[in-house]
């Protein structure tokens, strides 16, 4: 390790799951980390422990992790700024945390939410091109085990993304650029309506066989609202897209195919969010989906599907008959 | 033999493994008359006996009007439509078989010869396409179809979508209705060296997943290696003249995620054991079926190779099952190669 001046300085905005992941697996790289938590008690509670108890628990922090609640004192020094904060609103989480930050600093959106680049078109020089997003199939639990992982970090400014790359690097992780920052965001987003569907398919017992062709379908549904919304395509059949879906569908803990096998069992959305303490991305995002899709004019039949299922009461049965019925012809 | 059902037609199916078998009965449930032969007839006369494939497709009760026939000849009498489904080595040799009775078939319009075998032609390396164009010329309509397809699935009429090929603009919609059903979409597309590169290739990936897996590598590894698995097929899709959309449908993406995350897949259990440090012999014992990933990992190397397309996943497989690299060696080696820094 070189002399710790020398090396780029991290801030991850966030106590996430993904966030402490993030900040371990750098900070074991030898990099200054801090990790800023949303309030003091909290950020006590980090530095007592020495570890994230309550979403990583068995992970000890390295020595050159620190944990921090000012952004005022945490931000200013950083070359690299990762936002993994819980809330709706990435917008909100960037803006609360802007004015600590120094010019040139590089910010990495690893929230999975689609924003910033709605955001950059609506408020140009706001949000900045200088915001990237990464996005990718990346378990924390596996990703600080030191197993072998990827993901994909994308934005405008090519400087800022190898940049970027540059830092997030490590032997296990494995970071891809892309200039489709507008990919990267959606796919990372609209992937958990395939989860969601592909918990139907389990819960409905379609089989393997129709359970690959729903992920392909959806795959090429959410990829035409992405070109539609200026993304390109071959990015959804990247890490982003169809890389994140096959780890999510993998995954027996994903909050979204746990839906979507609850909603085959006779329950309705709001019975099924009643019994669960977490969000599930999914149901969210198939409604900003929809509205999105409308907007822009794009037909999308199996997100369409679920939302009936979970909004409008429509089964999860008839749902797939109708879809089943949709006379096929060219698949593109 | 005309069928009373306009839309019903008289088909012969050549092959009797679990994939003919499947093919068979999802075409006689669609209320054709559907005649399979195969060149081992003890599994013919099982089916004609039993009503089931006990050898390749065990407890599947098949349709009555799935019937079995000894001598290809009789089968495609008065048929309007073959469909293939035997190994890729013997494709050639079953196409020839089948172009000699072509005579035979309904006359009233040009026959139509469909094949759901996946894989390279042997020895040339060429797709079933090509091979089909030099053999048959003119004298047939042909197509391919391929998807995510278990037999063991299709023969029980689960769900399942398909790519159907075909350079015939003209008959393409009808000869994919042969195959749709309530359960079973069939798209269409003129692609029909995209539909077939996805196939040919899969299983080599699936190797490499059942590796990562066998390893304990975990889910982000294997979704990386799927991914730029995806990446490696479509190049060399691509450069063997195919669509790059084709390669993200049911036939390229929709197989690969089948073949790398289905446990009925073999060639996933062949890279679960090589991960695992079991010798290649002892697992392909234990299977007891053929393992064609083991072929095709040789014939898309060197395919690869030959159009200069840069395949660093199906290197590795080709160096671990034939010259003897340690997975482990291999997924390091690969991993170095991933994104560079710029």
């Amino acid at each position: 390790m070189s002399s710790p001046l020398l090396e780029p300085r991290v801030a991850v905005v966030g106590a996430t799951t993904w966030g402490t992941a993030l900040a371990i697996i750098l900070a074991r790289k030898g990099l200054p980390v801090s990790l800023l938590a949303r309030t003091d008690p909290e950020a006590q509670r980090l530095q007592a422990d020495r570890r994230n108890a309550r979403f990583l628990p068995s992970t000890p922090f390295p020595e050159s992790l620190t944990v921090a609640a000012d952004p005022g004192e945490a931000l200013p020094s950083a070359d690299l700024v990762i936002i993994a904060a819980p809330s709706h609103s990435v917008r909100d989480n960037i803006r609360s945390v802007r004015e600590s930050l120094t010019p040139g600093v590089v910010i990495v959106s690893a929230g999975q939410r689609f924003g910033i680049a709605r955001w950059q078109a609506d408020e140009p020089g706001y949000g900045g091109d200088g915001i990237c997003a990464m996005s990718g199939p990346n378990f924390a639990d596996e990703i600080v085990q030191g197993k072998f992982a990827s993901t994909v970090v994308a934005g405008r400014d090519s400087q800022l993304v190898n940049r970027a790359q540059e830092i997030l690097m490590t032997g296990a992780f494995r970071v891809y650029t892309s200039d489709d920052l507008t990919g990267v965001e959606l796919g990372g987003a609209l992937k958990n309506i395939i989860a969601l569907g592909a918990g139907i398919a389990d819960g409905l017992e379609m089989g393997d066989n129709g359970k690959a062709a729903f992920i392909t379908r959806g795959l090429a549904e959410i990829a035409r609202l992405g070109v539609a919304a200026g993304a390109q395509a071959l990015t959804f059949a990247g890490l982003a897209g169809l890389g994140d879906v096959i780890a999510t569908c993998a995954s027996r803990l994903s909050r979204n195919r746990y839906v979507g096998e609850q909603l085959t069992m006779g329950r309705s959305w709001p019975e099924i969010r009643e019994a669960m303490n977490n969000v599930a991305e999914g149901v969210n995002t198939t409604d900003a989906a929809l509205a999105m899709a409308r907007e822009l004019g794009v037909e999308m039949p199996i997100t369409e599907a679920t939302y009936r299922v979970l909004f409008e009461d429509l089964s999860p049965h008839d749902a797939v008959n109708q879809l089943m019925e949709r006379p096929p012809r060219s698949e593109w | 033999m005309n069928s009373p059902n306009p839309r019903t037609t008289s088909i012969t199916v050549v092959g009797s493994g679990s994939w003919g078998t499947a093919i068979g009965a999802w075409l006689a449930r669609n209320g054709h008359d559907v005649r399979i032969w195969d060149i081992d007839t003890s599994v013919i006369d099982d089916i004609n006996a039993t009503h089931c494939n006990n050898r390749y497709l065990p407890d599947c009760k098949l349709p009555e009007n799935l019937v079995g026939y000894r001598a290809l000849e009789s089968a495609m009498t008065d048929c309007s439509t073959v469909v293939l489904a035997v190994p890729s080595r013997v494709f050639e040799t079953a196409l020839l078989n089948v172009t000699s009775h072509l005579d035979r078939m309904d006359s009233s319009n040009t026959p139509t010869i469909v094949w759901g075998t996946k894989g390279f032609a042997q020895k040339t390396g060429e797709l079933l396409s090509h091979v089909a164009e030099r053999v048959l010329g003119d004298t047939a309509v042909t197509a391919a179809i391929s998807g995510p397809s278990f037999a063991y699935e299709v023969v029980r009429g689960i769900p399942a979508g398909f790519d159907l090929a075909s350079k015939s603009s003209e008959r393409i919609e009808s000869i994919a209705d042969l195959f749709r059903s309530e359960n079973i979409l069939v798209y269409t597309t003129s692609d029909i060296i995209g539909v077939q590169v996805g196939g040919a290739t899969k299983n080599v990936i699936a190797i490499a997943a059942g590796i990562s897996d066998g390893l304990g590598f975990g889910i982000n590894a294997r979704a990386l290696l799927i991914t730029r698995g995806l990446a490696e097929m479509n190049r060399l899709n691509v450069a063997l003249g195919g669509s790059a959309e084709t390669m993200m449908g049911l036939s390229g993406l929709g197989d690969l995620v089948l073949t790398c995350s289905g446990d009925l897949s073999r060639n996933r259990r062949l890279g679960l054991g090589l991960g695992q440090g079991k010798p290649i012999d002892e697992i392909v014992e234990e299977i007891g079926q053929e393992v064609e990933g083991i072929q095709s990992t040789r014939e898309t190397y060197q395919i690869g190779k030959k159009m200069d397309v840069f395949m660093p996943m199906t290197e590795c497989m080709y160096r671990i099952l034939y010259e003897g690299l340690s997975p482990l060696q291999a997924a390091t080696e690969l991993m170095a190669i991933g994104p560079s820094l710029k």
